[in-house]
């Protein structure tokens, strides 16, 4: 977005008249306060050339950045152990002399001698897969109970509706520290956890675009056909929530492993000595004054991948002309 | 009613008008090019005087007013030309020093009562806030002003009014609280736009006799702004038809219905609405819709629809020309009532189509 | 009558959310009796489910359990034993300014920086902050809280650190808010972020409203406008969003109480849960539950107030 915004005309070039800067893409000021109607536009609006196209060209260069950050992300978390780091949980001697960073430790070592930088790289593991795995179950619980109570309404949507905005209210934290007590600490047991939570995000998002799209001419018209239901849900609704679904779900692996780094953080995600970026912040804030490494790296691995993550959501969302409204 | 503070002396001198709005231009640079909402145009209007300004849609007509009070979006905005108000030019003021004079000396009614109300501030206070910011009253003082104001547009139980939100009235009312919230401080100049738009006949025609009745009262010079010349009829002074941003015809308002030159105004009466009719219906008579203001063709802008249309309308824009009557201007090579008119109607209706339009084959109207 | 239908959903709520508790509590395998028991062994066991009152049908102890908590009895902690409803009482207070301090520093600081960029809507400053709002949405309370603390209290010593003694708020006002700044701060941030981004949208449209040309045409500075006639209307969204924000604003705070080694609900919670302390984690849920939709009513009672239109009955 930033990058055309930059482009508009600022207001100091227009003091002079003369040939402006004409069909600057991006949001213009002046044609909405300008009574749009006596100015003539409303008839000029069916001119405007197709802006999906420009839109996808105008991705940019930071879009793909992000992907790469999120591709370097996965390659890591998938082969940590093929990189030339030494274990995340060993103890070198060396370190409990000086923890400052070397050509052996990178990054330094923590507070009990382990390279952090072998621990952020194989923190990413938890965060990764308790990230992907847990929006992976929420996308097919919470997209297929989407698609259902979208297309059939009635009471199931109903029900499914209190359910899921139950869910949503209630403090996440809270919710997940309470099954957390109940269920139990494994890397499995945190996926599911989050999974549970987060399905009804993803509920709602398709949920609201199938009414949208079941509304549409087409659909309805194939329905008059007389297609069994099952056959409009797969065939034909079901192509046209995916691309909301997927950009939703991005912005969800976000959430998820933001989520599973706060129960880190608390102590009460997967248990030490397994290294994640929640447990590793901890421990560096309880010794920043001696040693900013071991709070700075994990916190900067973290944020990269957020980062990332939702600015590739955020720019699909614009491209893929997916409504906040969905929400 | 002290003027204690912000009110600025308006030196008002009887031998020259209030208003003096010369060769005045408004261009947005929009993304879809730049639009010359207004383009180039001059009057005068002497105090007391009601101007009407009339024309479609999209004519340009609620631009003009905005630019002449100078209340225009602050960025991508071109405006040139000069407007005198009094002794003030106001094209080469400060918008911190217009101020002074917006609500004060220039007051502006707009098209939907409705909208132009905060709905969440009440009522008392929306009228009380310009008596208390220029005339510095009191909140006593103010509130009694407000209370007379609501009274003298016909609000009833304007006591207990004060206090409503404006959800709580209708339409006809809001536009009345509008109104009392405009002449508040008694401003010589009053922009109504299009202020009758959304209200039902009878209404509307209780709201233009209310301003009528006001303007008269508190001696103030009105421009009356409306795409319907039947509302014009018997309300103001002089006309102006504008077309595409620009001014077609000028005129007394009688000259201006027993001597119409210009096609274009002719077409309007012809299509003006009846007082019957719903409002801001399309003007059917008048085939196609204005130009893009953002490309203008050569020549004559009404050239494509017009009935008298010659090739030269479509090659040489036709300049302002002084008619028979005092007062009296219009821009046409082929006026109506004139044999040169009459032989280019005719000629049209010989080929059944407009000369101006067969120059261009295939493009659609 | 709104008022009064929302209170009712709200005690629906927590019924149902001590229900859900309730049900989960009784079900799980390390019975209460069994945890306080440890090794020691059945006859303790009986003993202690005896007065736990474990022995009875599940509603009727459903009852019994409800009953001694609306008479304010929240049960016992396990070790040390003590009164859940004590613990809780000592502990929210901070929680609660917390939560209301950092939404104080949220707004006093997103209204003025909304007001600007939306006045010069995608202008250098509107820019700058809608960019730097859009990373501080990815950065987490557990990144943005050690930093600020390793800035405001190691590298600029200006802040007391973590763990630092809270005093009372009524005892000592000044050094409470002082010691309490920098927590609020980190709780704020994301608040910051939120209500920037949803007020700078609201207000351009505002800014467009013709109610916002008659203003202008009536003269009145651009501080009076934005102030009296359009902050008003453009809070619509963030006040609804506000009440959603509630329950973030909860999770956040149980993290900046780590951090900064408060003494508050999130941290007993936390506690209770590292300990399995079943009962504790009921309560502080249920509590955490009746004040989310306390905060939920007061917001609708708060929209009416703001929203003239959504008052009934006062055209006659």
């Amino acid at each position: 977005m930033a990058d055309e915004r930059e482009a508009t005309v600022s207001s100091h070039d227009l003091t002079a008249p003369g040939p402006m800067e004409l069909g600057v893409p991006g949001f213009s000021p002046t044609a909405t306060m300008v009574d749009a109607e006596l100015a003539g536009l409303e008839a000029r609006e069916g001119l405007v050339p197709a802006v999906s196209k420009r839109r996808f060209k105008s991705l940019g260069w930071g879009f793909w950045v992000a992907v790469a950050i999120v591709g370097a992300w996965i390659l890591v978390a998938i082969f940590a152990n093929l990189l030339p780091i030494p274990d995340p949980n060993s103890v070198d001697v060396n370190c409990l002399v000086s923890t400052s960073p070397s050509s052996s430790h990178l990054l330094g070592c923590d507070t009990t001698g382990r390279d952090i930088l072998a621990r952020v790289l194989f923190g990413s593991r938890v965060s990764l897969v308790i990230g992907f795995a847990s929006i992976a179950i929420s996308e097919v619980v919470g997209g297929v109970l989407g698609l259902l109570a979208g297309y059939f309404r009635g009471s199931l949507d109903e029900v499914l509706a209190i359910i899921s905005n139950s869910f949503l209210s209630f403090p996440f934290l809270v919710l997940a520290l309470v099954m957390v007590a109940y269920v139990g600490r494994s890397l499995f047991d945190i996926t599911l956890i989050i999974a549970i939570l987060a399905w009804p995000i993803l509920f709602r998002v398709v949920r609201a675009a199938t009414i949208e799209h079941a509304q549409r001419d087409y659909v309805l018209a194939t329905r008059a056909l007389g297609a069994k239901s099952w056959r409009v849900l797969t065939s034909l609704l079901l192509p046209d929530v995916v691309p909301t679904a997927v950009t939703f779900g991005l912005v969800g692996v976000a959430v998820a492993v933001v989520g599973e780094g706060a129960l880190s953080f608390l102590g009460l995600s997967v248990p030490a000595p397994t290294a994640t970026w929640g447990n590793m912040i901890a421990q560096g804030s309880t010794s920043m004054t001696t040693d900013l490494s071991l709070l700075l790296s994990p916190a900067v691995a973290m944020f990269s991948f957020i980062l990332a993550i939702n600015f590739i959501g955020d720019r699909l969302r614009g491209v893929l002309n997916v409504r906040h409204g969905a929400l | 009613m002290s003027p204690k503070r912000h009110v600025r002396e308006i030196i008002d001198r009887e031998d020259r008008p209030l208003l003096q709005v010369e060769n005045l231009k408004t261009h947005f640079d929009t993304d879809h090019g730049l639009v010359r909402a207004v383009d180039g145009v001059s009057f005068n209007l002497a105090r007391g005087r009601t101007l009407a300004v009339v024309g479609e849609s999209g004519s340009g007509k609620t631009v003009l007013s905005r630019s002449v009070m100078g209340l225009l979006p602050h960025q991508r905005v071109i405006r040139e030309g000069r407007v005198h108000f009094g002794d003030v030019d106001l094209t080469g003021t400060t918008e911190r020093e217009l101020r002074d004079l917006w609500g004060a000396h220039i007051a502006m009614i707009f098209q939907d009562p409705v909208t132009s109300l905060n709905p969440v501030v009440k009522i008392g206070r929306q009228i009380t806030e310009s008596l208390r910011h220029h005339l510095a009253m009191g909140r006593k003082d103010a509130k009694e002003t407000a209370i007379a104001l609501l009274r003298s547009v016909g609000m009833p139980e304007p006591e207990q009014r004060l206090n409503w939100f404006p959800h709580q009235f209708s339409g006809g009312m809001c536009q009345r609280i509008v109104i009392a919230t405009a002449i508040a401080c008694g401003p010589k100049l009053l922009l109504a736009d299009e202020p009758t738009t959304g209200l039902d006949v009878t209404v509307s025609a209780q709201i233009l006799d209310l301003l009528n009745r006001l303007q008269q009262e508190r001696y103030m010079s009105m421009i009356l702004i409306s795409h319907d010349l039947g509302v014009v009829t018997g309300r103001s002074d002089d006309v102006i038809v504008m077309y595409a941003g620009k001014i077609v015809e000028k005129a007394p308002t009688t000259t201006l219905f027993r001597e119409t030159r210009m096609p274009y105004t002719e077409a309007l009466l012809r299509s003006a609405p009846r007082l019957a009719n719903a409002s801001h219906t399309r003007l059917h008579s008048i085939p196609g819709s204005p130009p893009d203001p953002s490309g203008y063709p050569t020549g004559c802008r009404f050239a494509q629809r017009c009935p008298y249309g010659q090739p030269r309308c479509r090659v040489e824009e036709p300049p302002l020309r002084q008619a028979d009557s005092p007062g009296h201007v219009f821009a046409c090579w082929y006026p109506v009532g004139t044999p040169e008119g009459l032989q280019a109607l005719e000629t049209n209706l010989a080929h059944n189509e407009s000369a101006a339009v067969a120059l261009v084959p295939g493009e659609a109207i | 009558m709104v008022a009064a239908r929302r209170i009712l959903e709200g005690l629906a709520t927590v019924l149902l959310v001590c229900f859900v508790t309730f049900f989960f509590t009784s079900k799980m395998p390390g019975s209460e009796a069994a945890v306080i028991c440890g090794p020691a062994g059945t006859a303790c066991v009986r003993h202690e489910s005896a007065i736990l009152y474990l022995n009875h049908p599940f509603f009727e102890r459903f009852f019994h359990w409800l009953g001694e908590l609306l008479q304010g009895n929240l049960g016992v902690t396990l070790a040390p034993p003590e009164p859940i409803g004590s613990v809780i009482a000592g502990a929210y207070p901070i929680t609660l300014e917390l939560i209301i301090y950092s939404q104080v520093i949220a707004v006093v600081v997103a209204i003025p920086v909304a007001m600007w960029s939306a006045l010069r809507a995608n202008g250098l400053f509107d820019r700058l902050s809608t960019t730097a709002t859009f990373a501080t949405l990815a950065i987490p309370v557990f990144i943005v809280g050690p930093l600020l603390a390793l800035v405001f209290t190691v590298k600029l010593p200006w802040f007391p650190g973590p763990a630092a003694n809270v005093p009372s708020l009524w005892s000592d006002p000044g050094q409470n808010l002082y010691v309490m700044f920098l927590p609020s701060l980190t709780l704020a941030i994301g608040s910051i972020a939120v209500y920037q981004r949803l007020l700078r949208a609201d207000m351009v449209a505002t800014l467009e409203e013709d109610f916002i040309v008659m203003a202008r045409a009536k003269g009145l500075s651009t501080a009076r406008i934005l102030f009296r006639h359009a902050l008003r209307p453009s809070t619509f969204t963030t006040m609804t969003v506000a009440g959603i924000q509630v329950g973030s604003l909860i999770t956040g705070a149980i993290i900046v109480e780590t951090v900064f080694a408060l003494h508050g609900l999130g941290s007993v919670l936390t506690a209770a849960v590292a300990a399995k302390d079943l009962p504790t984690v009921q309560a502080v849920t249920i509590v955490v539950a009746v004040f989310y939709i306390v905060c939920n009513v007061l917001i609708d009672f708060l929209y009416t107030v703001i929203d003239p239109r959504v008052r009934r009955g006062r055209r006659a």
